[in-house]
């Protein structure tokens, strides 16, 4: 009778197992641990669609012409594709390249200088920015407030109606930490999925040994600072790091990108000066300006025959993740801002 | 039936302790030389400097007397909405009642807050990280010349950058609603407005001025 009580029991658990929903956030196999608090924001359905209706929509910007996604869009891997810098209201332009958006759960400093060390405070600066959103985030509660959809999300995720900056600020970042990449051709090498062909294993080698110290596996960055040589632009004069810590050995040091997804997430550098992997590579190879910050790793050139360098590209590509770039639960909710009437 | 004679005690119990808890009304009020200040209204310092508040908002936080600590912990003060800032703090007869002025470097680096943190307030920085302590904003003039900006936003909270300040009064313990002054002629008395009068960062600079200002509480002895 024992027996067949626990039978039954664990019957029970795996149908309802079955029907449990796909979990909302997970550390991929191997990775570290993420640095974001969820204790503090814990993820639900409801409050990813909030945010994702939030990060979709001009409303956050002064004259509702600019969404995050105009310059982070999910097919460029949440960059803004062909742009140098930023754009933003009345074609205002910005002094630095909208970084792409990924893995933004194991990052705690934001912006190419570090500016911001969390990530609920990030969405802060593009809105308030006078040459991105231009808006400020007293007057977009009242925007909310007023508007025909966003109450009910708001009480969807919250159990009530009220909108607060706190909820907005939270409900961006439930919807950029659910942007997880951890499916490239790469990811499934490194689980025994897949196989690197024999030109995209000699560029895996090439770019563990020159390259992988700052874009360090499995995120393809360390999120330090560095400065990686490259000439100052003298218009933009942008002393990247030195800017917040407002010390010397700082200067010309911005954030180590990230490489995931670098296929789509061109143009590169804080700056978008390089169009392609090959001309980023040939900057490596013979581009490096030399001055007292310089990172140790750049102190000597990058010493690679035209071949490895076409191998270190076709490996560059194995990080491209399409399930990431073209996954629905990311796309314009078109649902939430265009109900269909139902018959 | 039964139970009525426990909830009796219990509401017994429970009327005790809240006898014994005395509370401490906290007022907090920004004044010219113990006159109440008001928005857009001239005032003048000892070196005959005319000068007009625009603006004053501040964050009183972590504040305890040598007895007891406050449960809400962060008081944002806007002379915009009221003339003064009131809340009670549970009190057993201290002699002393310290806060800080300003939001920790601990608080700072946290995910975002509600309440009187949260970042609507207009008290955080957008383009970096950090709270914003202190937030005064106004005109100054001298006889015969125009009217001229002063902008101070005092904030930063790492290395020698951190701004918090800790202030710390002595209290009649008999006293159970007390008045605390901002004295902002004092503070305009000690800073020379005409050659410093835009702070909008974390700097040394701002962590200097920070410390004037809170020098410039004290008890109103009634």
């Amino acid at each position: 009778m024992k027996q067949l009580s626990t039978l039954t029991i664990l019957a029970f658990c795996l149908v309802a197992f079955s029907f449990l929903p796909e979990e909302l956030f997970q550390t991929p196999e191997g990775w570290p641990e993420p640095k974001y608090n969820f204790a503090e924001n814990p993820l639900t359905e409801e409050n990813i669609l909030l945010g994702r209706a939030l990060f979709h929509d001009p409303i956050l910007s002064k004259d509702n012409t600019i969404s995050c996604t105009s310059c982070h869009s999910q097919y460029s891997a949440f960059t803004h594709i062909d742009h140098k810098l930023s754009h933003g209201i009345d074609d205002r332009i910005g002094t630095r390249n909208a970084p792409a958006l990924m893995n933004l759960a194991w990052q705690d400093k934001f912006m190419w200088d570090g500016a911001i060390v969390n990530l609920d405070m990030q969405s802060l600066a593009p809105i308030s920015h006078p040459d991105e959103m231009g808006e400020n985030l007293a007057h977009i509660v009242t925007k909310l407030q007023g508007s025909k959809i966003y109450p009910a999300l708001f009480k969807d995720a919250y159990g009530d109606t009220s909108i607060t900056g706190e909820r907005i600020l939270k409900s961006l970042s439930q919807f950029m930490l659910t942007m997880v990449s951890s499916n490239s051709k790469y990811d499934k090498v490194m689980r025994n999925e897949a196989q690197f062909t024999a030109q995209e294993q000699k560029g895996y080698q090439l770019f563990v040994k020159n390259c992988a110290s700052c874009h360090k596996e499995p995120l393809f960055t360390t999120n330090d600072f560095a400065n990686n040589g490259l000439p100052i632009d003298t218009i933009l004069q942008d002393f990247g790091r030195m800017k917040i810590t407002e010390n010397s050995s700082d200067s010309l040091l911005f954030k180590i990108p990230t490489l995931r997804n670098i296929e789509f997430s061109y143009p590169y550098m804080h700056d978008g000066r390089f169009n392609s992997l090959n001309e980023v590579l040939s900057h490596y190879q013979n581009g490096i300006q030399h001055s007292s910050t310089l990172s140790p790793e750049l102190q000597d050139s990058l010493s690679i025959s035209p071949n490895d360098k076409v191998d270190i590209i076709a490996f560059l590509l194995t990080l491209s993740d399409k399930e990431f770039l073209f996954n629905k639960k990311f796309n314009y909710p078109k649902e939430i801002f265009f109900p269909v009437a139902k018959d | 039936m039964k139970f009525k004679p426990i909830i009796v005690f219990l509401l017994f119990i429970s009327t005790l302790t809240n006898l014994s808890q005395d509370s401490l009304l906290l007022h907090f009020a920004p004044t010219w030389n113990g006159t109440p200040v008001k928005l857009n209204t001239s005032y003048t310092t000892d070196d005959k400097v005319f000068i007009e508040i625009a603006q004053l908002k501040f964050y009183i936080s972590n504040i305890s007397t040598s007895k007891s600590e406050d449960l809400q912990n962060y008081h944002l003060f806007d002379l915009t909405n009221t003339p003064s800032l009131s809340f009670k703090i549970p009190a057993h007869k201290a002699s002393q009642l310290s806060f800080n002025l300003g939001i920790d470097s601990l608080t700072n680096m946290q995910g975002v807050q509600g309440q009187d943190l949260d970042p609507m307030k207009g008290m955080y920085w957008t383009w970096q990280s950090g709270y914003i302590n202190v937030k005064l904003e106004g005109f100054y003039s001298k006889e015969f010349t125009g009217e001229e900006e002063f902008t101070f936003h005092l904030g930063g909270y790492s290395g020698n950058k951190n701004a918090i300040q800790k202030v710390e009064l002595a209290i009649n313990p008999k006293q159970k609603e007390i008045f605390i002054e901002m004295n902002l002629a004092t503070f305009f008395n000690q800073i020379n407005v005409i050659e410093q009068n835009t702070i909008m960062s974390p700097s040394v600079k701002a962590v200097e001025m920070s410390k004037t200002m809170a020098e410039i509480f004290s008890v109103e002895r009634k």
